[in-house]
């Protein structure tokens, strides 16, 4: 093993520095799109796996998951896994989000729609499946195998939309109640 | 290291008993030999230990501490990585330096854990194998700047975690990114001069290659060519390099260069369906043996243990093998004939490896040699050429051949033994 030499200490502050630097960035990218997002309510299907790294969550298959291609707009260009995609989204009468048309780039908002942006899962001949990053929500191991019992219909999840589209969850919603209250910090 | 104590013991022992050396010269050489080969329990364990409390470090993010609110956890976070460092710079102060780097290695598992952590309090799902690499890179960052092997050798088997991951779910892992995470830490390991991180740095290099093996990217034999570059760029004579590091550093490449080499020949044969290679993969085949001659050129002049006549004949060569092996490779569709093709090939190179192991004193590349010429010829029992007769034959031909060059062999090393004053 060989000897560090000088700098000794200015060498480790700069480690520290820069790998806080970049957990503090993750931090405020998150928070400042808690707080600046527009706010938009989703319906989901819950299942309840465990990650090595983080521990037990819930995983969320929302109902915006899943979209028909027919709602593809304009010339219905080709999407294949792993490209980005663009979807419009609307209130509904029931109160959460419907989609309205899918787009390969950021659409012009219009207003009262927000604006959500997936990645593509895989595609099949009439379904498109997307993924926007939310789809695991972190709970203590009894918690989340509560979650898993209540029935999804009556599960919301309010997620916070940034202005490229980048979704993140802000509350979990049981009949219409928040179920846990988590502030930015 | 201990491998070669041991046997210097013996040696030395031997050398007292001919009367070459005293008892006390024994004593000071063997323990030369042992202050220097850089193993040491404490260290070692110091490590170890280290690797156990970034497993509970680790294990800890999965047990969810839900009774913190968020502003406590990223407080914890930020307090202990810096706690990490900080207890590192005590350590190195004070001239403990095992320990120092035992703790550079936690404070890079508290990085991990963080960005794991982070991602858990504000339900990021996003692709994992983007928190790997992050992860990754702030490991290397603590291994390049505090020069620290063990670091070093976490952010490799990071780049082999990344690359899997890309693997079992999520977009894989383009080619060219990996490249250039490897190259960096290529680099640090050149500079680091340390052999484990070597090993660990060719072993991610070949999980790499098995992964183009599977998306079937690779013209067929192109890895065989750049095997045998490496092995002949790293077959320079250490002594005549006049770098220390190329010295240490060579043999290993070497080995894994033949290892590749005399392997990817032995996938060939044995995976059928890539013999039916299109025309365009036999010239891209071509094209990779031309650069791979090249590049073994190269390093052959950079190396300088070839003259510049050989080195002359090599570019030649290469030349020649890229105008020469289009028309050369294509009665190979016809399995059969590509089988004695890469039979030759592989039983010849296996003996030179043998042989070239041998004459060097690098065991290890015999020893590859050895293995390859054991698994080529259970190969062949296995397929038998047309039948059991022609098989026989074969075996009779080859077994005569090398008794023959066994002798020559034996003829040699005894004229040498004789150079050798008593």
């Amino acid at each position: 093993m060989t000897k560090p030499r000088r700098f000794t200490g200015l060498s480790l502050i700069i480690i520290a520095l820069i790998q806080s630097v970049a957990l503090a960035k993750i931090v405020y990218d998150r928070v400042t799109l808690l707080r600046s997002g527009k706010e938009v309510v989703l319906k989901l299907v819950p299942r309840d796996p465990r990650d090595p790294f983080k521990g037990y969550y819930s995983s969320m298959t929302y109902d915006i998951s899943q979209l028909d291609r027919r709602l593809i707009a304009g010339s219905r260009p080709e999407f294949t896994a792993g490209d980005p995609a663009y979807v419009v989204l609307r209130t509904g009468p029931e109160g959460h989000a419907v989609p309205a048309s899918l787009y390969p780039s950021m659409p012009v908002e219009m207003p009262g729609d927000v604006v959500a942006r997936g990645t593509v899962n895989w595609v099949s001949p009439d379904r498109i499946n997307l993924t926007y990053g939310i789809e695991e929500y972190y709970l203590p191991q009894a918690e989340a195998a509560r979650l898993d019992n209540i029935p999804v219909d009556r599960i919301r999840i309010v997620a916070a939309a940034g202005a490229d589209g980048e979704l993140a969850i802000k509350r979990l919603l049981v009949d219409g109640k928040p179920a846990y209250e988590e502030p930015p910090f | 290291m201990l491998g070669y104590t041991a046997h210097l013991r013996r040696d030395l022992a031997r050398w007292r008993e001919q009367g070459w050396i005293s008892a006390e010269q024994e004593e000071r050489m063997a323990a030369d030999a042992a202050a220097r080969s850089g193993f040491s329990a404490g260290s070692v364990l110091a490590i170890l230990g280290a690797v156990l409390l970034c497993l509970a470090i680790v294990t800890f993010v999965a047990a969810n501490w839900e009774a913190l609110p968020r502003m406590v956890r990223l407080a914890v976070l930020f307090g202990t990585l810096w706690l990490s460092y900080a207890i590192a710079y005590g350590l190195f102060r004070t001239g403990r330096d095992q320990f120092g780097h035992a703790m550079l290695l936690i404070g890079g598992a508290v990085f991990g854990a963080s960005i794991m952590l982070i991602a858990q309090t504000y339900h990021i799902s996003g692709n994992p194998a983007d928190a790997v690499l992050l992860w990754g890179a702030g490991v290397f960052l603590a291994a390049a700047l505090m020069q620290s092997t063990a670091s070093l050798i976490f952010a490799i088997l990071l780049l082999a975690v990344w690359l899997m991951i890309g693997e079992t779910g999520g977009p894989s892992i383009a080619s060219w990114q990996f490249a250039i995470a490897w190259g960096f830490c290529a680099a640090a390991v050149w500079r680091q001069n340390s052999q484990v991180a070597l090993h660990a740095l060719l072993l991610v290099l070949l999980l790499a290659l098995v992964r183009e093996f599977m998306h079937e990217t690779l013209p067929p034999g192109t890895v065989c060519l750049f095997g045998f570059a490496v092995y002949v760029l790293a077959g320079g004579r250490g002594g005549l390099t006049g770098d220390e590091r190329a010295e240490h550093l060579f043999p290993t490449l070497a080995t894994y260069g033949a290892l590749v080499g005399l392997g990817d020949l032995m996938l060939l044969q044995v995976g059928e369906p890539s013999v039916s290679a299109p025309a365009e993969s036999v010239a891209a085949l071509a094209w990779a043996g031309l650069a791979a001659a090249l590049l073994a050129v190269a390093g052959a002049f950079w190396i300088r243990s070839f003259p510049l006549a050989a080195v002359a004949g090599l570019a030649v060569f290469a030349v020649l093998l890229r105008l020469t092996l289009p028309p050369l490779l294509a009665p190979l569709h016809d399995k059969t004939t590509f089988d004695i093709y890469a039979g030759v090939l592989i039983l010849a190179g296996s003996l030179w490896l043998i042989a070239d192991g041998g004459r060097r004193g690098i065991r290890a590349i015999s020893a590859v040699g050895y293995v390859f010429f054991m698994a080529e010829l259970f190969y062949i029992y296995f397929k038998t050429f047309g039948g059991l007769l022609e098989t026989a034959l074969f075996y009779l031909l080859a077994g005569l051949l090398l008794i023959a060059m066994s002798v020559v062999f034996v003829i040699a090393e005894r004229r040498k033994v004789q150079r050798v004053p008593a």
